[in-house]
C-alpha cells in the first residue's frame, strides 16, 4: 500500500505543480494532540513554532501551504488566539490550504480523469463540516467516481485525534451506525481525509479507508 | 437494592444505577427535574413485559423516554426511567414509501431520510425533527409548520404494536389480536365498549371533541378517537397516541407517509400591526399555502443582527408583524399557478412593503433561518440561571390577533421583558418565548401568577388549548379539566384508570391529583460556568456525539455540571465528590472534543471545548511542564516515535500482521495507557523521503507540502507522549 505522501507526489507530478518540502516543516505539527488534552502550554509553543515555520518556508506567505489531514488544518486555521502578535500579523499572510481545497481546487482542474471509479463512499470528517467543505468533497467524488456516497450516518468517528487509541469502546461506539450503513452495499474505494478517522472506520467497516488523495491519483491519466 | 432485583431481568451492562447515570437523565428540555431511582435501557418487547411486570410487582414507577426533548415534563420521573434512545432504531419504508414502519427510537428525520428516494415524508414535522424519536413524536401527537392538524400521528397512523401495562402486546395489523384483545384484556374491551357509549351519547361532548379538534390540541388524551374509530382496540392504539407514554409501551408503528413536495415558493408579508397580520390569516388560508408563520415585533428585533438579515428589520414601525408564507406543490407549473393565484389576496391586504417571494433556495433558507432562529435568540441571550420557557397556545384563527395583543399586555403587566411571540398561524397556534428564575420562592411565586393569568385567558376568553404542540406534561395535567371541561375529564380518567389501575405508568401526567403539577419540580438552573449556563438541554446535540452510544453525551454532560453545583448550594458535597469521581471517565475522558455538538446546538455551545477547559484545569504543574518539553523537543519525540514504529513493523513481519495488535490491545488492558496498535498503521515516513518529493515541475502553481504528523508517524509518537503524560499523573 502506497503512503499518502507519494500520491501527494504523483497529483503534482501529473497536475505540472509545483511542490516544495522543507525539513523544517516536516517536523512540525499543529498542536492538536496537546491542546485536545488541555496542554495549553504545550500547545501554544507548538503553535507559535509551526507558524514561524511556515511563514518563513512559505516564502513570507507567498506560496500556498497544504495539509493533507483535514483536522489538522482546522486545528491550524484556528490558532490565531494562541499567537504571539508577531504570529499573528505572519498567520494572517499565510494561505493554508485543506487537502480538500487543494485536490478540489487547484489539482482536478489540471488533472485528466482517465479511469473515474464506479461507486465510492467517503467518510466527511468532523472538520469537513466545520470548514463548511462538504460541497467541495461531493465536487470531488463527482469528478472521480460515477457514484460517490456519503452516508446518512456518517458521524464522528470518536478517534478524536488519538483519544481512540486509548479508548476503543469510544470509537467502536461511535463508527457503529456508519459502518453498517457503508456495509450494507459493495463499493470500489473507501476514502477519507484524516489518517486517525480513516483508520477507526477501517477497524469498524473491515475495508481500507485511504486518503482522498490515493483515489485522486488512481484515477487520473499522467 | 433496585438495581439487584432488576438484574434478574435484564443484563447488566444496561441497568444505569451509578450517581452520575441518576443526574444525567433528571434533565430533559422542559423546566421540570427529577432524578430518576435508576436508567434501564430495555431492546426489546420481551424486556418490556418484564419492565411491566417488575414495576406492578414492586409498585416502581415507570416511564419511558425517547429522545427527551419535550417541553412539559413528560419525560422525567423520580421512579425508573426506561430510555428508549440507544436502541429501537429500524426504519423500514414499505409499499414503495407509501408507509413507513418504525421503532421508537429512531430519529424523526432519519425515516424522511430513508423515505426521500420516494418522494415521500411522514406527516409530523416538528422543529424539533432533527432530534426527536418517533416514540416522543407518536406520544406528543407532535406537529410543526406545515403538518396541521390533518397530517400528525393521529390522522397518519396506519398500524400500531404496542405493550399494556398488564403485559400484553396487540399489533393492529393482525386481525387475531382483535380477538385476543377482547378475550385475554376483557376488562379493558368491555371498558371501552362502555366509554364510547358514553362518548357517543353525550352530544354535547362529541360537539366539543370535535370543536377542540378543528385547531391543534394535544391537552389531554385524544377522545376524538372514539368517534372516528368503532373497534376497542383501534379506538385505544389511537389514545395511546398523544397518550405520553402513560398508557402504553409503543413497540412499533406504521405511518402513512404524504407527498415530499419539491416546489417551494416562499416570501415574507409585513403588516403594521399584529391585528392586521393576524386578521390576514383566514385570507391567506384560501390561497393553499403550505406554511402561514405569524412574527410580533419582538421577534423580528431579536434576530435583526444575524447574518443576512435585511436591514430594515430595524426600522420597521414599532408594532410591525411579518407572516412568513410558503407554497408547495409537486411541478413547478402547479406552484405558479397557485402563487398566481395568491397575488389579488395579497393585493387586498394592508401590507406595508410590497412582497418578495422567490423559489431561490438559498434565499428560502434564510427566511426559514430567521423564522427558527428566533427561540434559540431569545434562549441564548437570557440572563444567567433562567430557563427559556416556550408557551405554545392555540386561539381560534379569527380572534388570533386580539390574542397576540392581549399577550402582549400580560408581559407587561407581569413585567416580562424580551417576550417574544411567533407561530403557526395558519392553525392558530402560537408560541411565545420568555426567559424565566426558577432559584428563588419569589421567583415561582411571580411564574404562578403569570401562568394563571395565561391560562385564564387561553381558557376562559379564548376558548383556547393550553398546549397545541407540547402536549400536556407537567405543565398542564392540572389544567385539562378547566380546559376540556368535566365531562371530558371523566372520560380521560376513567381510560387511564382501566389500562393502569395502578397508576404506575408515568404518572401524574396528564391525569393527576395534584392541582399544582406545574409548580412542583421546577428546574432550578445555578449558575455554573459559560457554555453550561448559556445551555436549555434541549438535546439537540446528542445525536452527533460519538458518545452518545458509549458513555455520556454533550447535554447530560452539561447536565451534570448543574447537578453539582446544586448539590454544592445544598451543601450535599458528598454526593458531589461522587458525581465528580463519576464524571471523570463518562464526562472528561470519553468526549472526544470533536465539537460536532456545536453544530446542532441552537444556542452555539460547543461542549468539547467546554470539556477542554476543565482538562486543562485538571492538570498539575508537573503534567503541563512535561508536556512542555515534550513539544519543545517534537523532532526528538518524532525519531524516538518512529523507532518504536518500526520496531512494531519488525514484529509484525516476524509473527503476522495482526501480532502487534493483539499485543497492545492485552497491554492496554492491563496498563490502560499503551494505545491500541492498528493493523491499519503505515510505516512511519522520514523527512528525506519526503524532501524528495520536491519537484522542479515550472508550473503554473506552486504548493508548500505541509505533511501532518499524524500521517508522519502515526501511533509511535501518540503512544509516547501519552505514555510519558499518564506517568507523570502518578
Ligand atoms: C427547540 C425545540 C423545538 C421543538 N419544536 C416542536 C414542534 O415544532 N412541534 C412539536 O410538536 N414539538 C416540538 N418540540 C417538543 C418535542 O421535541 C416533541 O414533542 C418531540 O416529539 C418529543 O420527542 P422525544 O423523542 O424527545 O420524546 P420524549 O421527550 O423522550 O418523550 C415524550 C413522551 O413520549 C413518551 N414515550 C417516548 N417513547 C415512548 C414509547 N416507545 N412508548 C410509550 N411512550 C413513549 C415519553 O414517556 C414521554 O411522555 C420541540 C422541542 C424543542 C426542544
Amino acid at each position: 500500500m502506497e503512503d499518502t505522501y507519494v500520491s501527494f507526489g504523483n497529483i503534482c507530478k501529473k497536475a505540472k505543480i509545483e511542490l516544495v518540502v522543507t525539513n523544517g516543516i516536516s517536523t512540525s505539527c499543529c498542536g492538536q494532540i496537546f491542546s485536545s488534552k488541555g496542554f495549553a502550554d504545550a500547545h501554544h509553543y507548538t503553535v507559535n513554532q509551526t507558524i514561524e515555520k511556515l511563514f518563513r518556508d512559505s516564502n513570507n506567505g507567498s506560496i500556498p501551504i497544504v495539509l493533507d489531514v483535514t483536522s489538522c488544518t482546522q486545528t491550524l486555521l484556528n490558532c490565531r488566539p494562541y499567537l504571539s502578535e508577531t504570529n499573528q500579523q505572519h498567520f494572517d499572510q499565510l494561505k493554508i490550504l485543506d487537502i480538500i481545497d487543494f485536490v478540489a481546487d487547484m489539482a482536478i482542474p489540471r488533472l485528466t480523469i482517465s479511469q473515474p471509479k464506479d461507486k465510492v463512499v467517503f467518510h466527511p470528517v468532523c472538520s469537513v463540516h466545520k470548514l463548511g467543505t462538504m460541497g467541495k468533497l461531493k465536487s470531488i467524488g463527482f469528478a472521480c467516481a460515477k457514484q460517490a456516497d456519503i452516508p446518512v450516518f456518517a458521524g464522528c468517528c470518536g478517534m478524536a485525534g488519538d483519544r481512540g487509541f486509548y479508548y476503543p469502546g469510544l470509537t467502536e461506539a461511535a463508527t457503529k451506525r456508519e459502518s453498517n450503513e457503508v456495509n450494507q452495499q459493495p463499493y470500489s474505494g473507501y476514502y477519507s481525509t484524516s489518517k486517525t478517522c480513516e483508520i477507526a472506520m477501517s477497524e469498524a467497516s473491515g475495508h481500507d479507508y485511504q486518503s482522498i488523495l490515493k483515489l485522486v491519483d488512481e484515477v487520473s491519466a499522467d | 437494592m433496585l438495581a439487584d432485583e432488576l438484574e434478574k431481568i435484564l443484563p447488566t451492562e444496561r441497568i444505569k444505577a451509578r450517581l452520575i447515570d441518576r443526574y444525567a437523565y433528571a434533565s430533559d428540555a422542559s423546566h421540570f427535574y427529577l432524578i430518576p431511582k435508576l436508567v434501564v435501557q430495555p431492546i426489546n418487547i420481551d424486556e418490556v413485559q418484564r419492565l411491566f411486570q417488575f414495576s406492578h410487582q414492586r409498585e416502581e414507577k415507570l416511564t419511558f423516554r425517547a429522545a427527551g426533548t419535550s417541553f412539559s415534563g413528560q419525560g422525567v420521573t423520580d421512579g425508573i426511567l426506561a430510555d428508549l434512545s440507544n436502541y429501537w432504531r429500524h426504519v423500514t419504508p414499505e409499499q414503495s414509501g407509501k408507509t413507513v414502519r418504525v421503532q421508537p427510537g429512531v430519529i424523526g428525520a432519519h425515516v424522511n431520510q430513508a423515505l426521500k428516494k420516494y418522494g415521500r415524508k411522514m406527516g409530523p414535522d416538528p422543529a424539533s425533527i432533527n432530534a426527536c424519536m418517533m416514540g416522543g413524536i407518536l406520544s406528543n401527537n407532535s406537529s410543526g409548520m406545515c403538518c396541521g392538524v390533518v397530517n400528525n400521528s393521529y390522522h397518519t397512523l396506519k398500524h400500531l404494536t404496542f405493550v399494556l401495562p398488564n403485559g400484553q402486546v396487540y399489533n393492529t395489523e393482525k386481525a387475531e389480536d382483535y380477538l385476543r384483545f377482547e378475550s385475554e384484556s376483557n376488562d379493558i374491551f368491555e371498558g371501552f365498549i362502555k366509554l364510547n357509549n358514553a362518548v357517543r351519547a353525550n352530544e354535547e361532548l362529541t360537539l366539543r371533541i370535535r370543536k377542540k379538534y378543528l385547531q391543534k390540541n394535544t391537552v389531554g388524551y385524544c377522545i376524538n378517537s372514539f368517534l372516528d374509530f368503532e373497534h376497542p382496540l383501534d379506538i385505544l392504539a389511537h389514545v395511546i397516541i398523544g397518550g405520553e407514554g402513560t398508557l402504553a409501551f409503543i413497540a412499533e408503528a406504521v405511518l402513512n407517509t404524504i407527498p415530499d413536495l419539491p416546489y417551494k415558493m416562499t416570501g415574507m408579508l409585513y403588516f403594521e400591526s399584529p391585528e392586521t397580520a393576524c386578521n390576514a390569516i383566514a385570507d391567506l388560508k384560501t390561497t393553499g399555502a403550505e406554511a402561514l408563520e405569524f412574527m410580533d415585533r419582538a421577534s423580528l428585533r431579536s434576530v435583526e443582527d444575524m447574518p443576512g438579515v435585511p436591514s430594515f428589520f430595524k426600522t420597521l414601525p414599532v408594532q410591525a408583524s411579518a407572516i412568513l408564507c410558503e407554497f408547495q406543490e409537486s411541478t413547478e407549473t402547479a406552484l405558479i399557478e397557485k402563487y398566481q393565484n395568491a397575488l389579488p389576496v395579497f393585493d387586498k391586504l394592508p401590507l406595508i412593503r410590497e412582497p418578495d417571494f422567490s423559489q431561490d433556495s438559498e434565499k428560502q433558507a434564510l427566511l426559514w433561518k430567521i423564522r427558527k432562529g428566533m427561540y434559540p435568540s431569545v434562549a441564548g441571550m437570557r440572563a444567567k440561571g433562567t430557563s427559556a420557557l416556550l408557551e405554545d397556545f392555540t386561539f381560534p384563527v379569527e380572534r388570533l390577533g386580539d390574542a397576540v395583543v392581549d399577550i402582549q399586555k400580560l408581559f407587561e403587566k407581569h413585567n416580562y421583558k424580551n417576550g417574544i411571540i411567533f407561530g403557526h398561524a395558519k392553525d392558530g397556534n402560537l408560541h411565545f418565548a420568555v426567559s424565566q428564575s426558577f432559584l428563588t420562592q419569589a421567583d415561582i411565586d411571580h411564574y404562578e401568577k403569570f401562568n394563571d393569568d395565561l391560562f385564564e385567558l387561553v381558557i376562559d376568553k379564548y376558548d383556547g388549548s393550553l398546549k397545541g404542540e407540547h402536549s400536556t406534561g407537567r405543565a398542564v395535567s392540572a389544567f385539562v379539566e378547566k380546559e376540556w371541561g368535566p365531562d371530558a375529564y371523566q372520560i380521560m380518567k376513567r381510560l387511564k384508570a382501566l389500562i393502569d389501575p395502578k397508576n404506575l405508568l408515568n404518572p401524574g401526567i396528564v391525569i393527576t391529583e395534584d392541582k399544582l403539577t406545574h409548580i412542583h419540580h421546577l428546574k432550578m438552573m445555578p449558575i455554573v460556568e459559560e457554555e453550561v449556563d448559556r445551555c436549555i438541554e434541549c438535546g439537540f446535540c446528542e445525536t452527533h456525539c460519538p458518545s452518545r452510544d458509549f458513555t455520556m453525551t454533550p447535554r447530560r454532560r452539561i447536565a451534570v455540571r448543574r447537578a453539582m453545583k446544586r448539590l454544592e448550594m445544598t451543601g450535599d458535597t458528598a454526593t458531589r465528590d461522587t458525581l465528580i469521581k463519576e464524571y471523570q471517565y463518562d464526562g472528561m475522558e470519553t468526549c472526544a472534543v470533536d465539537g460536532m455538538c456545536a453544530t446542532s446546538c441552537p444556542v452555539d455551545i460547543n461542549t468539547g471545548e467546554l470539556i477542554k477547559r476543565l482538562r486543562r484545569e485538571n492538570h498539575s504543574n508537573l503534567q503541563n511542564r512535561i508536556a512542555l518539553f515534550l513539544a519543545k523537543n517534537f523532532p526528538l519525540v518524532e525519531r524516538t516515535a518512529k523507532i518504536s514504529l518500526k520496531m512494531g513493523f519488525f514484529s509484525n513481519r516476524l509473527f503476522g500482521k495482526n501480532f502487534m495488535h493483539g499485543v497492545t490491545w492485552g497491554l492496554r488492558k492491563i496498563s490502560g495507557t499503551i494505545p491500541r496498535w492498528s493493523k491499519h498503521l503505515d510505516k512511519p515516513v522520514s523527512a528525506r523521503q519526503l524532501a524528495s518529493l520536491s519537484n522542479g515541475n515550472e508550473g503554473s502553481a506552486k504548493v508548500l507540502y505541509f505533511s501532518a504528523c499524524i500521517n508522519r508517524m502515526l501511533g509511535g509518537y501518540l503512544c509516547i507522549i501519552w505514555q510519558y503524560l499518564q506517568k507523570s499523573k502518578n
